[in-house]
């Protein structure tokens, strides 16, 4: 049986600090998914040294510390002739190669464990398939499990470790460049997901990222709920937001921001959201899910008139033109 | 010229809030920005500052124009806010998350504005969100209280995308105001 090492220390020598924030953060991320802990100093004593091979000083320092019994990894484009394939890492650097080194590190002698390269995809992967209906049926009982819940840890194939609070209204996930979590986040599923109640791991108090707790909640919503509502939410029933969601950090299209609006003004039917909104059942529904599980859904028994003030005057004929002039649907 | 109408958005807030970048990002004339070296304190945070107003504008059609008033963010120059809130459509302020005390800027500009702003609807949109450990979006509802009346967005007003955002939900606030109902 292998042995199973977790504990590194690693230097990134002669590296560009955008590189090295793009390196630490990758590995950061894929070593909490793996369960290791990496420890970064700035030293040509660490247990690993990752050195930038097209650089002058990382040609310089790769030379004189790979005959000093040092474990070495080249970053480079290409692989260096010559060299074990294992020692190299491609630039620039992909959350996939970074896994597998990371996952050949802690496992020497073993046979590779299959990769969640779904974590970080390559850019320019395709999106998410639709789930898979035992998938989708998994997931959409991960979703009704969050009901309720104030705190709560995630966990699975398909996700990084997830502190989700929902007294803040914040997640927190292992450190990410910005702008990488919007490319990660569409290709993240509760698929067989571990959920578990308790406080937020201690490393992310200084290496996490927080992002707001809805961008996460309505992707789930809209890749699980497949048109069902969770389970307390009656079919018949008028839904209203007792808040304006953030439009900025939500991927909203403006039917969507439509929908929001009638919402927050009263409570309305899944039927007349649809209608006026110009949005299909599983859009309206998703958005209901991840409205409860924010705790911004209102549920009345039946709808009420909502007054439009704008409607059939010149008001209404004026925001009209403005959308359209902005290119915003009417 | 008769049957002329005119329409008008203010953009408000504290100095380097991104006004006058809001509304270079939309108008369809080049901006008129009366700017001026800034001489005080706010020296330290840009080298020039609005101190009258900056104004762009959109052809709705051949008989209506929308224009864009961006307020100069000095109290010196509060005297100008009634003069350029007076019939607009709405106002949409713009906040800079990093700055020591945003919410409290929020609650200065929506205090010093209310007698100009009665019954107008209203966007707030926050810049630099998520650097550093400023308040998040559910802090800013926490502490304003009107979680229904005012839509509080994150925003990167250098992206015109964001600038578009906040006026299709200022003009989504107009035409759906909320009701007592859920209150």
């Amino acid at each position: 049986m292998p042995t199973t090492r977790k504990d590194f220390s690693i230097s990134l020598l002669a590296m560009q600090d955008k590189d090295s924030l793009v390196l630490r953060s990758l590995m950061q991320f894929m070593s909490d998914n793996l369960g290791m802990r990496l420890r970064f100093e700035n030293s040509e004593r660490s247990d690993l040294l990752f050195i930038d091979l097209e650089s002058a000083a990382g040609a310089e320092r790769w030379h004189r510390l790979q005959g000093a019994g040092l474990f070495c990894i080249a970053c480079a484009t290409l692989p260096p002739e010559g060299l074990d394939p294992a020692r190299w890492l491609a630039k620039p650097f992909r959350g996939r190669a970074v896994r597998d080194l990371l996952e050949a590190l802690q496992h020497p002698a073993s046979t590779p464990v299959p990769t969640l390269h779904t974590l970080i995809p390559a850019r320019g992967a395709e999106p998410l398939d639709a789930p898979s209906p035992r998938g989708a049926e998994d997931g959409f009982a991960q979703l009704q499990a969050m009901q309720g819940k104030s705190r709560l840890s995630l966990e699975g194939p398909r996700l990084p470790l997830l502190f989700l609070d929902f007294v803040s209204g914040m997640a927190h996930l292992p450190t990410v460049e910005p702008g990488e979590f919007d490319a990660m986040v569409d290709h993240w599923t509760l698929e067989g997901t571990r959920t578990s109640a308790g406080e937020m791991p201690l490393h992310y108090l200084d290496h996490g990222t927080r992002v707001p707790l809805e961008r996460l909640l309505w992707h789930f919503s809209t890749y699980h709920s497949r048109g069902r509502l969770l389970a307390d939410l009656p079919v018949q029933g008028a839904y209203g937001l007792n808040r304006w969601p953030d439009f900025g950090s939500l991927p909203f299209s403006p039917e969507q921001r439509r929908m929001a609006a009638m919402m927050v003004a009263a409570p309305c039917s899944i039927e007349r959201l649809m209608e006026r909104c110009r949005l299909g059942r599983e859009e309206v529904v998703a958005s209901i899910n991840a409205a409860r599980l924010c705790h911004w859904l209102e549920v009345a028994p039946v709808q009420s008139a909502l007054r439009s003030a704008a409607s059939g005057g010149l008001l209404r004929e004026t925001l009209s033109l403005i959308r359209s002039r902005l290119g915003l649907a009417s | 010229m008769s049957g002329f109408r005119e329409h008008k958005v203010v953009f408000a807030g504290p100095v380097g809030a991104g006004k006058t970048t809001a509304i270079r990002a939309i108008s369809e004339v080049v901006p008129v920005s009366t700017e001026a070296y800034a001489s005080d304190q706010v020296a330290e945070q840009k080298v020039t500052t609005t101190v009258a107003m900056d104004y762009g504008e959109l052809t709705l059609s051949r008989t209506e124009v929308l224009r864009l008033y961006g307020t100069p963010g000095q109290e010196r120059f509060a005297h100008m806010w009634e003069m350029l809130c007076r019939g607009a459509l709405g106002v949409i302020y713009l906040i800079d998350n990093s700055r020591p005390d945003p919410i409290g800027d929020l609650q200065f500009y929506l205090a010093r504005f209310a007698p100009y702003t009665g019954g107008l609807a209203a966007v707030v949109g926050v810049s630099r969100l998520g650097q550093g450990a400023g308040p998040t979006i559910q802090d800013y509802h926490a502490r304003i209280g009107r979680p229904r009346e005012l839509p509080i967005m994150s925003a990167d007003i250098r992206r015109g995308g964001d600038v578009l955002m906040l006026i299709d939900t200022l003009m989504l606030s107009i035409e759906y105001p909320p009701t007592a109902l859920g209150k």
